[in-house]
């Protein structure tokens, strides 16, 4: 008697936590509001990925903290794209058709390029963040970048290199890469007008392990400086491969090279490496010094890309701004309307990285700052407006 | 006293052939046994089993009183079961003496440079000892060879055909070799189509065809018979074929 | 772009980077010659390795030399144990040769694999550093590194050519090389061989992976990609020649790092392959002049 009473009693029990979960499942899921986030979770950007997708699932836990957006909690969907563009069509394409997400944020120049072509077609907003190919404006209604492009920073750095630094003679070295490949064009049109002379313009392959001739291409052109432009992976090889050879001139990179790493990697190589920043750092901005604290307390470190972690953060405040509009307006959450609510509030004053204006021709500007490295530490030199 | 060798009822068949077939034969020590018979009777697969190249699939071959069925072939060399040829098997790519060099034999200094330069010696092949066997003449491979033989210096020594191809002061120095180590102890088993070399050095003989022992006994025995001229000659006794 | 100083350069630094080339393919050699297998579980002791040396040296602290010994001690362990546990079971089964093939691809890849899921898949290296003390001769930039790699890697062929030669189981091993079955009819054991083989090329990798580790950054699927060029080295020096592939090995780095004198950066990569189609549809038995060149040559 006593066995078939517990099974009639846990069946009970299963059944009242089904019809439960029936009533307060979609009722909960429809409180959320969803945006996809494809970034790399595996893969050899991981590092940097899993970082800036910390950042903003921080973000979000802290909005929904405060209360969410108008009562409704904000939801990160998040999807491994290694950085890689077939497997970031295939994360994107899930976001949409799955998930159903009328907003998504990318990252890295590759992906962001490869899964545009959906975002237009699905009409689903895709907010690049991080990536910096100068043709992501260009790629369609749809495709906005909140992360300033190659041109403002290397257009800071090739002016800086020519008129502060007074350098005429510049080599560029670049990974054969999308993100390489653009923005070598970018300095070199940049430093060009500016007057200077491009003495070598050598491309490489990131995943080699040897680069002696291309370093030699560039030690008998004989430069006065030289811009690198590749990826933490491989730029501080390519710096201690240089010094191997005797190269010994002055060495600049984008904001991917304001890394640690480059110093651990690079060792005395990388003395006097200017890079570019284009978030602010903790004198600049009153949150910046608690939210690497955060990260010293909870990972015992700080970030991999300190600065583009700060974009990711500022991401989930981006999109809570959107959804916010949407609720004020009493508008459904598709991607059409996010893109309206877009361009309706243009401008977003976020935590991490300051005041944010989406210009009509999908770019965004924001001031650069200059460091460099001396005595293996990376040091303010100045910041370009 | 236990024979060197000793064959109980040894089957094997390769798919559907039979190529030996309730084999049972002895070996003792100091005698010389022929084992004739027309090609494709079995012979060589015989030494092959002993050897331990084929593993019978019916039967057990015994070293004296120890089963050989679960030992490998490099296990059965080392316990002294040495073989040649009828084409002549030396490394191509080490001189003579490093040919007679490899192999080892468990005992302290079997493998010593001077043991190999006697019995090179005893063959008559000590100016050859730097050569390739590439560059020796086929009669004086041969001779490398049997001195292998005498490098592992075990209990039973088996030849295949030791005299084909082979004439004057080298079938001499063979047949001396042979005559030695039977003398010493080995027990020797020769297969050999060559009637007046058995007849000369075999003490007693084993006919096979097809697989199967047909006849044992002496020599002359088996010379004389009738069903061994018909089966192996094909003809009336007396026609020999050499 | 060809004048001498470049070209003395270019020279120089793909010899040095040459030497875990030719471990590479040496040891890959030697375990055909001796086991008759192409032993792609070759690349599978390279991860092993990398990454033990790694989590000793950089992972718990260890100093170079205890670390270097770990890792010499895992592939080591992981050649032997393919050799008892795999080839000679499939051996003993008289396993077609297709079969030890398909056998050693699958274990290299479920390394590979093995390896990303411990270790993740971002660039590492053996060294925190990658710069290392340079000297200026004559125009030409030396590293200690490229030093040091070219007398470890002479010093390991002279060990492995001096054993192969001069002692009795190196020699053995030779002959277990040229006929299996003959060999244990004179006594030698052949799966003995087989082994040694085996741990020997574990030890030249593990000092080859040593190097490449210390010099370029590597990631679980690289030995993968490294081992092509040990397998087309060791076919264009004639398979047997131990020497043969050393030489090719070195022929075709610095073929490799002089490529980019003629041809863009991004194909450089690609030329690996290339290299191997020309290799197998030419040069299958090795390099040899054609015909008519040898006997013009042998004419003069």
């Amino acid at each position: 008697m006593t066995a078939s009473v517990t099974r009639r009693a846990w069946l009970r029990g299963i059944i009242a936590a089904a019809v439960a979960t029936a009533f307060v499942g979609p009722a909960a899921a429809q409180q959320t509001l969803k945006f996809g986030l494809a970034m790399p979770l595996t893969g050899s950007q991981s590092s940097f990925g899993k970082d800036q997708i910390k950042a903003t699932e921080w973000a979000v836990a802290d909005i929904n903290a405060k209360g969410g957006v108008a009562g409704k909690k904000l939801e990160v969907i998040v999807l491994d794209t290694q950085a890689d563009p077939t497997i970031g069509i295939n994360a994107v394409n899930r976001l949409i058709n799955v998930d159903k997400v009328p907003v998504f944020v990318t990252a890295w120049s590759a992906v962001v390029k490869a899964v545009a072509p959906i975002a237009n077609r699905e009409k689903v907003l895709e907010l690049s963040i991080g990536a910096n190919a100068p043709e992501i404006s260009k790629l369609g209604d749809y495709v906005y970048t909140a992360f300033p492009l190659a041109d403002v920073d290397l257009t800071a750095l090739a002016t800086y290199t020519g008129k502060t630094l007074g350098h005429k003679r510049v080599a560029v070295l670049y990974a054969n890469n999308d993100s390489g490949v653009e923005a070598a064009k970018v300095y070199r049109s940049v430093f060009e007008k500016a007057g200077g002379q491009i003495v070598a313009y050598e491309t490489y392959d990131p995943k080699a392990t040897d680069f002696t001739g291309m370093l030699l291409k560039v030690r008998t052109a004989n430069p006065d400086f030289i811009h690198l432009h590749g990826l933490v992976a491989d730029m501080p090889i390519v710096i201690a491969q240089m010094r191997q050879l005797g190269i010994t001139q002055r060495v600049s990179t984008y904001a991917g090279g304001y890394n640690p790493q480059m110093i651990e990697k690079a060792g005395k190589g990388a003395e006097g490496l200017i890079v570019t920043s284009l978030a602010p750092d903790e004198r600049q901005n009153p949150n910046v010094g608690p939210y690497i604290e955060r990260w010293k307390k909870a990972e015992n470190r700080i970030p991999n890309g300190l600065p583009y972690t700060q974009y990711l953060y500022d991401a989930a405040y981006l999109v809570a701004a959107l959804y916010e509009h949407l609720e004020k307006n009493k508008l459904p959450a598709t991607g059409e309307n996010m893109r309206k609510a877009l361009l309706a509030v243009r401008t977003f004053d976020l935590p991490m990285t300051g005041k944010l204006t989406i210009n009509d021709d999908h770019t965004v500007r924001k001031p650069v700052n200059l460091l460099t490295v001396q005595n293996g530490q990376f040091v303010p030199l100045t910041t370009v407006d | 006293m236990t024979a060197a060798i000793r064959l109980v009822s040894v089957q094997k068949h390769f798919g559907g052939i039979s190529v030996a077939e309730d084999i049972s034969l002895e070996i003792h020590a100091g005698e010389i046994l022929g084992l004739i018979g027309p090609n494709g009777a079995g012979k060589t697969t015989l030494f092959n089993l002993i050897s331990g190249i084929h593993a019978p699939d019916g039967g057990e071959i015994y070293l004296g009183d120890q089963p050989l069925s679960r030992l490998p072939i490099y296990k059965r060399a080392r316990l002294g079961i040495a073989r040649t040829w009828q084409h002549v098997r030396l490394f191509p790519t080490l001189s003579v003496l490093d040919n007679l060099l490899m192999g080892p034999r468990d005992y302290p200094g079997a493998g010593t440079d001077e043991r190999a330069a006697a019995i090179l010696a005893r063959v008559g092949m000590s100016e050859a000892r730097d050569k390739m066997p590439g560059e020796l003449p086929f009669g004086q491979q041969k001779l490398v060879a049997l001195a292998r033989t005498l490098m592992n210096d075990g209990k039973v020594l088996l030849l295949d055909e030791p005299m084909a191809g082979v004439e004057g002061q080298v079938y001499e120095t063979i047949k001396q070799v042979v005559r030695d180590e039977a003398k010493a102890g080995r027990a020797v088993c020769v297969v050999e189509h060559n009637v007046s070399f058995i007849r000369d050095l075999c003490t007693r003989a084993v006919f096979m065809f097809n697989g199967r022992i047909e006849q044992q006994g002496t020599v002359e025995e088996l010379l004389a018979s009738e069903k061994l001229a018909e089966l192996y000659f094909g003809g009336k006794k007396g026609e020999t074929r050499s | 772009m060809f004048e001498l100083p470049i070209l003395l350069q270019i020279g120089w630094t793909s010899l040095a980077t040459s030497t875990y080339y030719v471990l590479f393919a040496v040891a890959f050699a030697l375990t055909l010659k001796v086991a008759q297998v192409w032993n792609f579980v070759q690349a599978g002791v390279m991860g092993l390795a990398f990454y033990a040396m790694y989590a000793a040296m950089l992972k718990w602290g260890w100093p170079t030399a205890a670390g270097f010994t770990f890792g010499l001690a895992v592939a080591v362990a992981a050649a032997v144990a393919s050799e008892v546990w795999g080839y000679r079971v499939l051996r003993r089964r008289r396993s077609p040769g297709l079969l030890l093939f398909i056998f050693a691809i699958v274990v290299a890849e479920f390394v590979a694999y093995l390896l990303s899921l411990l270790f993740g898949t971002e660039p590492q290296s053996l060294k925190k550093s990658l710069v290392s003390e340079v000297h200026l001769v004559g125009g030409v930039a030396i590293t200690a590194w490229d030093l040091e790699a070219l007398g470890i890697t002479i010093a390991a062929c002279a060990a492995l050519a001096f054993y192969l030669r001069r002692t009795r189981q190196g020699q053995f091993m030779q002959a277990v090389a040229d006929n299996g079955e003959l060999a244990e009819l004179y006594g030698i054991s052949a799966n003995r061989a087989y082994v040694i083989a085996m741990a020997i090329a574990a030890i030249l990798v593990s000092i080859g992976i040593y190097l490449y580790g210390t010099r370029a950054s590597m990631i679980p699927n690289a030995p993968l990609e490294l081992i092509l060029l040990a397998v087309i080295a060791t076919i264009l020096g004639g398979i047997g020649s131990l020497a043969g592939a050393a030489i090719s090995a070195v022929f075709l780095s610095v073929l490799q790092s002089a490529s980019i004198l003629v041809i863009p950066s991004q194909w450089q990569s690609s030329l690996t392959y290339v290299v191997l189609f020309v290799v197998i549809l030419f040069f299958p038995t090795g390099f040899r002049l054609p015909a008519w060149m040898a006997a013009k040559m042998r004419a003069r």
